[in-house]
């Protein structure tokens, strides 16, 4: 049952912020048209809402609006240090929305950005036109779906879909699609291309409920991860971040047992696995957003980057592989550090 | 606590009356009315004047009580209306306000539901006659300059703009009367919003009791832990208190379990070293 609080809230996306300039994009119209009793609002810069001062990320998360713009620089970026590349050569990373419908304590978008709304870049051509210059020099791995969950958004944007076409049209270029989300309807609609990656972030059930706030079970994942693989989709499983919990072994275990009883390893094209790692200035605004045993835990710094220590990364490392290793080869498996 | 700002003191009567609100002679350069929930203050017409009043007065409160993230601002007033499709007495929420002379534009978050109408105001220094007004949907004298003087002290999600309005661009007709009959008729209907919307701000959860946080400040001595080392330790207390729903116990009894004594901060950050494994683990 909802609280009165929350009752008092506006629904998600009861205001449209719209750049001048991006109302003429069928993509807007799309969007548009997906929510017609949202109160739409002209702007002239997506940073004007976006980036204003005095903005409290955890009473918009509670209520976001979405913001429409046109994306003018930076319309890909290499991939970072903290990310896994599958040991791909040319890693880069694009963000096509800003912002997540999910609320997982320990994501790295409330340490990144101070507003808790949504931007919707409608532009996706020009990205891709991006995509085709750095594919005259080079093969291009991918990731579009790092600062969002692109799949939760699919239904209204068709974004995941656009991707897809490109990528099948492009054989030197390979994407990956990270997602916690479970629409099979939507996963069903999406072309199937063998350079387009499906790669589920999975979680035991214990921490779903717990953190990974607004999120698909662990079971829903196991059955959308299951329906790309038996249409012969490319997927990879993220076990990442591994979180140092009390009794992760049993949780951890048991989540590897339950998909691997449903997810056959030969259909697995790659895993990673990596501990819970965040830059110290991310690290500090996400304490001050909000109180999580997660995050407050006192992480070492190494190499510039908050992690656990040693001795802890290594416990539940080993643990995670060990496991791992009797389910799929270890060519597959992918630890982020390595 | 809900701060109110009303441009002319015939806005803020029937406010005043309703809330039962009285007058608070602590303040001297703008007059102040208040109960324990609500404080009124007349900023004053004008963009400049009424942002030099907010921020004179919000600086005095925030001396003696700092303005927190869950205080919400509420600038009640009329305003002008371009259209003739709305209705005199029709209560908007501003979405978006622009500075008429600097063409700034300043967007309120409107998280909250309620049934009044919402529109974008253009602040403008002067009032504007009905030619003017073309350039405007809803027009005002006031809140883009408490716009921006409120928004050094309150979150954009907790500041309210709600206009009632008065006239389509012939502002002559619009006497004190007619204005305090105006917002008589809506008062209640705007206060019961506010009130019932104050209950809700996100209120920053302050983990430690008092009692607790002289207790860590007794500790980080007792350990004669450097400054950056006393930061870990609120940390690792804070995680601890997360963790086990308390950290006193956990402490001291570490601390009596291994007799621990410090005797120099050499000691001191060794041994905290050791009670960091320990919480850990």
């Amino acid at each position: 049952m909802r609280s009165l609080e929350e009752q008092s809230l506006n629904k998600f996306f009861s205001h449209i912020y719209i750049e001048k300039g991006a109302e003429a994009y069928p993509e807007t119209q799309r969007i548009i048209n997906f929510f017609p009793d949202s109160n739409k609002v002209e702007i002239s810069h997506y940073k004007d809402v976006f980036c204003r001062k005095g903005q409290s990320w955890a009473a918009q998360k509670r209520s976001p609006s979405l913001i429409l713009a046109v994306k003018r620089d930076n319309l890909i970026y290499p991939g970072a240090a903290v990310c896994q590349s599958f040991g791909e050569e040319h890693f880069f990373y694009t963000s096509s929305i800003m912002n997540c419908f999910y609320d997982c304590e320990y994501c790295y978008l409330q340490g990144m950005y101070s507003s808790g709304n949504m931007v919707i870049f409608v532009n996706t051509e020009d990205i891709f036109r991006e995509v085709d210059r750095l594919l005259l020099k080079h093969p291009v791995y991918l990731c579009i779906s790092y600062d969002t969950d692109l799949l939760a958004a699919e239904r209204f944007t068709g974004i995941v879909s656009k991707w897809a076409g490109f990528a099948l049209q492009r054989r030197e270029l390979k994407v990956e699609l990270r997602t916690k989300n479970a629409d099979i309807k939507s996963i069903k609609n999406i072309c199937k291309a063998d350079n387009f990656i499906f790669a589920w972030t999975m979680s035991p059930d214990e921490i779903i409920k717990k953190y990974e706030h607004g999120t698909p079970p662990l079971k829903a994942r196991v059955e959308a991860a299951k329906a790309a693989a038996a249409e012969k989709r490319k997927i990879r499983l993220c076990f990442d971040p591994l979180l140092y919990i009390k009794d992760f072994e049993k949780y951890y275990g048991n989540m590897f047992d339950i998909i691997f009883r449903e997810i056959s390893a030969d259909d697995v094209e790659g895993i990673s696995v990596g501990t819970f790692r965040i830059s110290p200035s991310y690290l500090k605004n996400m304490r001050k957003q909000r109180l999580c045993e997660l995050t407050a835990f006192p992480f070492a710094l190494i190499d510039g980057v908050y992690n656990y220590d040693r001795e802890i990364n290594a416990k539940i490392l080993d643990f995670a592989l060990n496991r791992l290793k009797g389910y799929i080869s270890k060519e597959k498996i992918f630890t982020w550090g390595d | 606590m809900i701060y109110m700002a009303c441009a002319l003191y015939c806005e803020a009567e029937s406010l005043i009356n309703l809330l039962n609100l009285k007058k608070d002679k602590e303040f001297n350069r703008v007059q102040v009315f208040s109960n324990e929930n609500v404080t009124l203050f007349i900023a004053g017409v004008g963009v400049l004047a009424s942002a030099i009043s907010a921020s004179d007065f919000f600086a005095c409160i925030d001396c003696k009580n700092p303005i927190t993230d869950w205080d919400i601002f509420v600038n009640i007033g009329v305003c002008g209306c371009a259209k003739y499709t709305e209705n005199i007495g029709d209560i908007f929420i501003c979405n978006k306000i622009t500075d008429g002379t600097s063409g700034k534009t300043y967007y309120p978050d409107i998280i909250y539901r309620h049934t009044f109408k919402e529109g974008e105001l253009v602040s403008f220094p002067h009032i504007i006659d009905k030619a003017f007004s073309e350039k405007a949907f809803l027009y005002d004298m006031e809140a883009s300059g408490l716009y921006v003087s409120a928004s050094r002290f309150f979150k954009v999600h907790n500041m309210f703009f709600i206009k009632i309005v008065s006239d389509y661009g012939v502002p002559e007709g619009v006497t004190p009367e007619k204005i305090k009959s105006l917002i008589a008729a809506r008062s209640e209907s705007i206060c019961e919003w506010i009130l019932k919307i104050s209950k809700y701000g996100v209120k920053k959860d302050c983990i430690f009791t008092e009692e607790e946080k002289a207790y860590i400040e007794q500790n980080l001595a007792f350990f004669k832990l450097s400054e950056t080392m006393k930061y870990e330790a609120r940390q690792l207390y804070t995680y601890c208190k997360l963790k086990k729903g308390e950290f006193k116990e956990t402490v001291t009894g570490f601390i009596e379990k291994n007799g621990i004594k410090v005797s120099s901060r050499k000691e001191g950050k060794v041994r905290f070293e050791e009670l960091r494994r320990a919480i850990i683990e």
